[in-house]
């Protein structure tokens, strides 16, 4: 039957491409959106996880990483204190205002933080190093965000009105940018606290490394005691951080809104053709019922045909997906292909050609073989 | 080969009800090649569907090949025509897409025959219709009577038991209507049997038998000898 199935389907050379076509079309947009989802979920959440930690400490009230009150001086040494706490590293995560020099305001989020072995903030350098950052009142801006800011191509040196201080970019990073594209600046954590004018040892978050993970609920249920702070799992707070930015901002649902779009009119393209292909071949598909040929048999006429077009459709889709992956890219927009986005992508497709073939297997199966000599 | 007895079909329920066979008994053995005639819906269709397991009469019994089809369900019906009886209609109902050669193996793959041996038997069958040299020929490049050849070659590759046809050679001219026909008799041997409907009185001298149908009554049954 696979035989009949696809000499059938590429006998049809129109219908055929129609439904390729369909199928790549949906292909493609489910894994761009999907894509694009998990993109803004790690843009958002980027400055988490490359801190690390297994817990964060916060300031109670505290629903995301980019809105928190700074924590109060003796907040370290209390977290510091706890027993499994091997490392309790500061982070500086906070708003601040630039005065540019045509003479316009802009905001900006300064970041620090002391960073675990391998995972130096910033991660990405376009020019300078991260030692760079140690020298007195430096900062670091990406690539992206120079000409928003009015600074120079060779922005090395440069001076920033920031926070009514001047500091000087000492290095430029490359494709860090946030969710909300707000130019992420990035400082040693004395520096920033030198800027936002904090005290010394004071922090937005704290990261604790754990000695084991498995005293993290102990640890957790100690610190929450305390009445102005919240601990949170880092994993939570990513989540938490994503879900305000791309779930709040409506941003997913657009998404999910075009990846639907897409399996919607796939299903239709491919239902149309699978069903067209049926009824015009139903003759001789009741010929075949007549010779004893069982409803699963004549069923694969239609499966081996919606099986195909998930197979090329799929494959043209993901490498469509591919090459769009790389242009957003140059627009500083993360698309991310890994496993999961692709297996459930393609999942998606080979779910949407199964639905698309029902209409055309209940067609067999109400195929009636006496019909044949009429 | 066939053993029916006391068929009746009613089409319809109630005030709709059509009843187009009547208490028709039929007995064809081995070796015989019938044909059905009669006046346009007598009933010949009808009763062919029911032979052949097509289709449940509302009364009486059908026994193909020692089954009694009238008591089998829907799915062992479909084994006995799989494994006992071929089919030619009027058109030659071949995948366009197919080559000659495929539309003859592919039926063979699903009466069950692996992929190795489906192709010799269907060039063998072809060969027998004469169409040796047609055989990645697909449908749109035959005649319609080289395709109604392929139709056979497809019915008969398999070497079923029992051929059934109805109006086979309708759509052909004279000729080629006769040469279909002797493809259809030199099938019918000791073990074998066919029941054909036509309206071609030029066939009936291929026949063994002739038996009419009127009003869906048998009202005539002659055997002869075949010239
Ligand atoms: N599915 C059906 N439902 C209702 N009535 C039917 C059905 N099939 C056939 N009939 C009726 O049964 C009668 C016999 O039809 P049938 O097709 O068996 O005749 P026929 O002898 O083959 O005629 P023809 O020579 O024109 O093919 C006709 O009156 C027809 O209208
Ligand atoms: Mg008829």
């Amino acid at each position: 039957m696979i035989r009949i199935a696809l000499q059938s389907l590429f006998f049809e050379r129109g219908k055929l491409l129609a439904a390729v076509a369909g199928v790549a079309f949906a292909a493609n947009l489910v894994l761009v959106q999907a894509g694009l989802f998990f993109g803004f979920q790690r843009a958002s959440t980027a400055v988490i996880t490359r801190v690390g930690g297994d817990l964060w400490v916060m300031a109670r009230g505290t629903a995301l990483v980019d809105f928190a009150d700074p924590l109060a001086p003796g907040v370290g040494d209390l977290v510091r204190a706890q027993p499994c706490v091997e490392r309790a590293r500061a982070v500086i995560f906070s708003w601040a205002s630039i005065r540019k020099p045509s003479g316009g305001i802009d905001n900006v989020q300064l970041i620090a933080a002391e960073a675990r072995p391998g995972g130096a903030l910033p991660w990405a350098l376009a020019t300078g190093l991260p030692s760079d950052l140690r020298g007195p009142m430096r900062v670091a801006v990406d690539a992206a965000d120079l000409a928003r800011l009015e600074l120079p191509a060779s922005a090395i040196g440069a001076p920033i009105e920031l926070q009514d201080r001047t500091v000087h970019v000492g290095a430029v990073t490359r494709g860090i940018r946030s969710f909300t594209v707000v130019p992420y600046l990035f400082a040693e954590p004395h520096e920033a606290r030198r800027i936002l004018g904090l005290a010394d040892g004071q922090a937005t978050f704290w990261a604790l490394d754990l000695a084991r993970p498995g005293c993290a609920p102990a640890v957790r249920a100690s610190l929450e005691r305390h009445p102005d702070l919240a601990i949170r799992d880092r994993a939570e707070f990513e989540a938490m951080t994503s879900r305000y930015w791309v779930i709040g901002s409506g941003a997913g649902a657009t998404l999910a809104f075009a990846a639907m779009l897409g399996f919607i009119v796939g299903l239709v393209v491919v239902g149309q053709t699978l069903y067209s292909l049926t009824e015009s071949r139903s003759r001789e598909l009741a010929t075949l019922k007549a010779m004893g040929a069982s409803g699963r048999e004549l069923a694969a006429f239609v499966l081996w045909q919606a099986g195909f077009l998930a197979l090329v459709g799929g494959a043209i889709g993901l490498g469509c997906a591919y090459g769009l992956k790389l242009l957003v890219l140059t627009i500083g927009l993360t698309v991310v292909l890994d496993g999961t986005v692709i297996g459930a992508g393609l999942g998606a497709i080979v779910v949407m050609c199964a639905l698309a073939s029902l209409a055309s297997v209940r067609r067999i199966h109400k195929l009636e073989a006496a019909k044949v000599f009429k | 080969m066939i053993f029916a007895s006391g068929v009746g079909m009613t089409y319809g329920k109630a005030a709709l009800a059509t009843r187009v066979l009547h208490d028709v008994s039929i007995a064809i053995p081995r070796g015989q090649l019938a044909l059905l005639t009669g006046p346009s819906g007598s009933g010949k269709t009808t009763l062919i569907s029911i032979l052949a397991g097509l289709i449940r009469p509302t009364a009486g019994s059908v026994d193909v090949c020692g089954h009694r089809l009238t008591s089998l369900t829907e799915a062992e019906n479909a084994r006995v025509r799989r494994d006992h009886v071929g089919f030619v209609f009027q058109a030659d109902n071949l995948f366009p897409a197919l080559t000659a050669v495929a539309n003859v193996a592919e039926v063979l793959r699903l009466r069950g025959l692996p992929r190795k041996a489906a192709g010799p038997v269907a060039r063998a069958a072809l060969a027998r219709v004469g169409l040796a040299d047609r055989l990645e020929h697909r449908p749109g490049e035959l005649s319609g009577g080289q395709r109604q050849r392929v139709a056979v070659a497809r019915a008969l590759a398999s070497r079923p038991s029992l051929l059934i046809g109805d109006e086979i050679t309708s759509a052909l001219d004279g000729a080629t209507a006769l040469e279909i026909m002797q493809l259809v008799r030199a099938f019918v041997t000791g073990d074998t049997a066919a029941v054909i409907v036509t309206h071609d009185h030029r066939l009936e001298r291929f026949a063994d038998r002739i038996i009419r149908l009127e009003d869906g009554r048998i009202v005539s049954d002659t055997s002869q000898e075949p010239s």
